[in-house]
């Protein structure tokens, strides 16, 4: 079956990784992306919703894909099988970066070992791979990098405390990704997000309406090539966020949030 | 819990309703999008799945259990083209795989009438399609299985091998375990869509006739009656019967288009606060509907539209409202139809209730679980609800009971558990084998607690 037959439309010569494509944001990235063509390699821990995911993109949009099992909070990463994978696929053109690993347990007093699993998680193993894939990225015509934030990095609080930490990190390698790569022709993008319908936010009281990570996933297709630092997505997060980072911290102290 | 090991999902209070309107309740509801999710450890918690939600009875929900909701596996797994099989996960809704399958000049053979049901719900209520005398039920098409059940773990169901716990899955209302995946035998689709003829009928022996006959020379047949009619002209209605046809359809629906953002839910039918039919609303409706089969006659429909005829109207069933609709259906064997029409038409001339519609179909059921036995007519009546409805129901249940006739558990929300139990073949063995895969009961819904499975 070639990829016309099953999709209408042909398959294009090139590949996006999506690191944590197995569920949430991840999936409807990855099926965005397949629809259009690109192959596919997904990083996630789970190798059965790996496999799962990588069968029905290639059944849907006769797209090639492949799948790396891989502990983003483990201090070794299989970066040999992540390689494998991409030099079996089309150029690699597309880095999406959703991965997140959050915990209840994420306090000020908490293990340092949990610390350094959600800084690996959320940072540390992102960085890593970003680096690991810059050969290939520069290589191609025309390239993208995508990571994501949190409104929850905006100020540091007594919750999610190494999450947060993790991700203003990661926003500011972000930063200087894109100040590195500023002369090439690769476009560095990052949304700080608020509250996702996934399961990270399910069963939790927002004060504001989840958003569809489905449309999510369109909005960044459809952006692919614009040239911005930073999106805040919804919108509404990004005077949120301006009025919380001035709030005085006499005020700030006081909030429970 | 350390962060590499964020298993269980969130839980969230929300409130389910049954198609029907019949029943409500909230529970708390789980979203497992990965294997862990579905493997997480919930103690001694009840728990169902729920995947569409579309049935008419509180399948999916109720009883204070966790409902796990499917949908998010829906993916495809595997696909042999050559033996024409294709492997999906439990919560893959019918639309959109009839749509992938009608891509490669393939079809489901058995088709509920909603897009949005699901692989896995089409299993654990054992649905039938269009012509259920010639293709049987969806469980006839189903090749091998993956159960979930905490005891068990995660098991491969052959139905040769492991036919016990394969059977009681098969029209087992999702008490066994989670469904996750299922391996479908497909067909070749002979046309590009449907020629319908439309003939109408006098009474409901007329229309059995026409339909038992139509159901073995056309790819389907079934019939409607209007139920605004009384005495004499009780039964009167149209049977229609379709055969594939290789003209093209223009501007019809295709597949999956009731995946929409539009497409009707359980909840969002009763949207409504009032019910607009009534009598005479009622007897418009039904004359409409019969003026424009019978000029239409013959009509041409893409196989979507054929399949899926509420997908896209759905006018008709968000009528009945808040309050919603009753409905029942129910297989009465050959040797007991001319009793049981005699007596229903009695019934409803007695008691009069709302009756909207009726509907006939030829049904062969191969006895699984709690699924239909055997080969006979399969009458539908939709109703709308009153306390003129509730006596009919109940005069109609000592009717099924009289008759030998078995009801079908997915259509009917308030069957009493005396009826069930009288009427279907495997009950008790049902639910003997119930209590041996599982002593602790731990899927549990309304329904099986109604008919105290």
């Amino acid at each position: 079956m070639t990829a016309i037959e099953a999709t209408g439309r042909p398959k294009r010569s090139e590949t996006c990784l999506i690191v944590g494509g197995s569920s949430g944001l991840g999936r409807a990235l990855a099926e965005r992306f397949a629809a259009q063509g690109y192959a596919v390699v997904l990083i996630s821990s789970d190798r059965r919703d790996l496999d799962a995911l990588a069968a029905d993109l290639a059944l849907r949009f006769g797209i090639e894909s492949a799948s790396v099992s891989m502990d983003l909070c483990a201090s070794q990463l299989a970066l040999e099988e992540l390689e494998r994978s991409l030099e079996a696929m089309p150029p690699l053109s597309v880095v999406l970066a959703p991965a997140g690993v959050n915990s209840d347990d994420d306090g000020i007093e908490q293990a340092s070992s949990t610390h350094e699993a959600l800084l690996r998680g959320n940072f540390v193993s992102l960085c890593r791979i970003i680096s690991h894939c810059l050969p290939r990225l520069t290589a191609a015509p025309a390239g993208l990098i995508v990571g994501f934030g949190s409104v929850a990095a905006v100020r540091g609080r007594s919750r999610n405390v190494a999450y947060s930490a993790a991700k203003r990190a990661l926003q500011c390698y972000f930063e200087s990704l894109r100040h590195a790569l500023s002369e090439g022709r690769i476009e560095v993008q990052f949304y700080v997000l608020g509250y996702l319908d996934t399961n990270l936010a399910f069963g939790k009281r927002t004060p504001i309406r989840r958003a569809s990570p489905t449309r999510l996933a369109e909005y960044i297709y459809r952006r692919r090539a614009d040239s911005f630092g930073v999106k805040h997505y919804p919108a509404i997060w990004r005077p949120i966020c301006a009025v919380v980072r001035w709030l005085p911290w006499s005020v700030f102290r006081r909030l429970q949030f | 819990m350390s962060p590499t090991e964020r298993a269980v999902a969130g839980l969230e209070p929300t409130r389910f309703s049954t198609f029907d309107g019949g029943f409500a309740s909230t529970n708390l509801l789980q979203r497992p999008d990965r294997y862990r999710h579905i493997e997480a450890d919930l103690g001694h918690a009840k728990r169902i799945a729920r995947g569409g939600g579309m049935s008419y009875a509180a399948a999916s929900f109720g009883s204070g259990s966790i409902v796990q909701q499917m949908t998010a596996f829906n993916r495809l797994l595997a696909f042999d083209r050559d033996r024409r099989t294709l492997r999906v996960e439990a919560g893959a809704e019918i639309g959109s795989l009839a749509a992938w399958a009608a891509d490669r000049g393939l079809l489901m053979p058995v088709l509920p009438g909603y897009p949005t049901i699901t692989v896995g719900g089409c299993i654990a209520a054992d649905v039938h399609g269009k012509n259920p005398l010639r293709d049987g039920t969806f469980c006839d098409w189903v090749t091998a299985m993956t159960l979930y059940h905490p005891r068990h773990g995660m098991r491969s169901l052959d139905p040769l091998r492991d036919r016990e716990v394969f059977e009681a899955t098969c029209g087992g209302y999702g008490l066994t375990g989670l469904i996750i995946d299922a391996t479908l035998r497909l067909v070749e689709q002979r046309g590009a869509a449907f020629a319908i003829e439309a003939t109408p009928v006098a009474s409901l022996q007329q229309a059995t006739e026409a339909v038992a006959l139509g159901s073995r020379s056309h790819e389907f047949a079934y019939s409607w009656h209007d139920g605004t009619l009384r005495g004499s002209a009780f039964g009167g209605g149209i049977v229609f019967a379709g055969s594939w046809t290789g003209e093209l359809v223009m501007g019809q629906g295709k597949y999956g288009d009731g995946r929409s953002s539009r497409a009707m839910t359980a909840e969002s039918r009763g949207k409504w606060p009032v019910c607009l039919w009534n009598r005479a609303t009622a007897r418009l409706g039904n004359a409409y509907f019969r003026r424009r089969a019978l000029r239409c006659s013959p009509e041409v429909k893409s196989p979507s539209d054929a399949a899926f005829p509420f997908a896209r109207q759905t006018l008709y069933h968000r009528m009945f409202g808040r309050r919603g609709l009753a409905e029942v259906q129910v297989l009465v064997a050959d040797r007991s139809w001319s009793d049981f029409t005699e007596r229903l038409a009695a019934s409803v001339e007695r008691i009069d209730p709302p009756l909207m519609m009726l509907s006939i179909k030829r049904l062969r059921g191969r006895s699984r679980s709690l699924g239909f036995s055997g080969e006979g007519s399969l009458i539908a009546l939709d109703l709308i609800r009153s306390s003129t409805t509730s006596r009919f129901l109940d005069a109609l249940d000592t009717l099924v009971l009289e008759t030998g006739s078995q009801p079908n558990l997915a259509k009917d929300s308030r069957l009493p558990q005396a009826v069930a139990a009288a009427t279907l073949p495997q009950y008790e063995s049902f639910r003997e084998q119930l209590r041996q895969w599982d002593p602790d009961r731990l899927y549990e819904s309304e329904l099986s607690r109604r008919l105290e499975l």
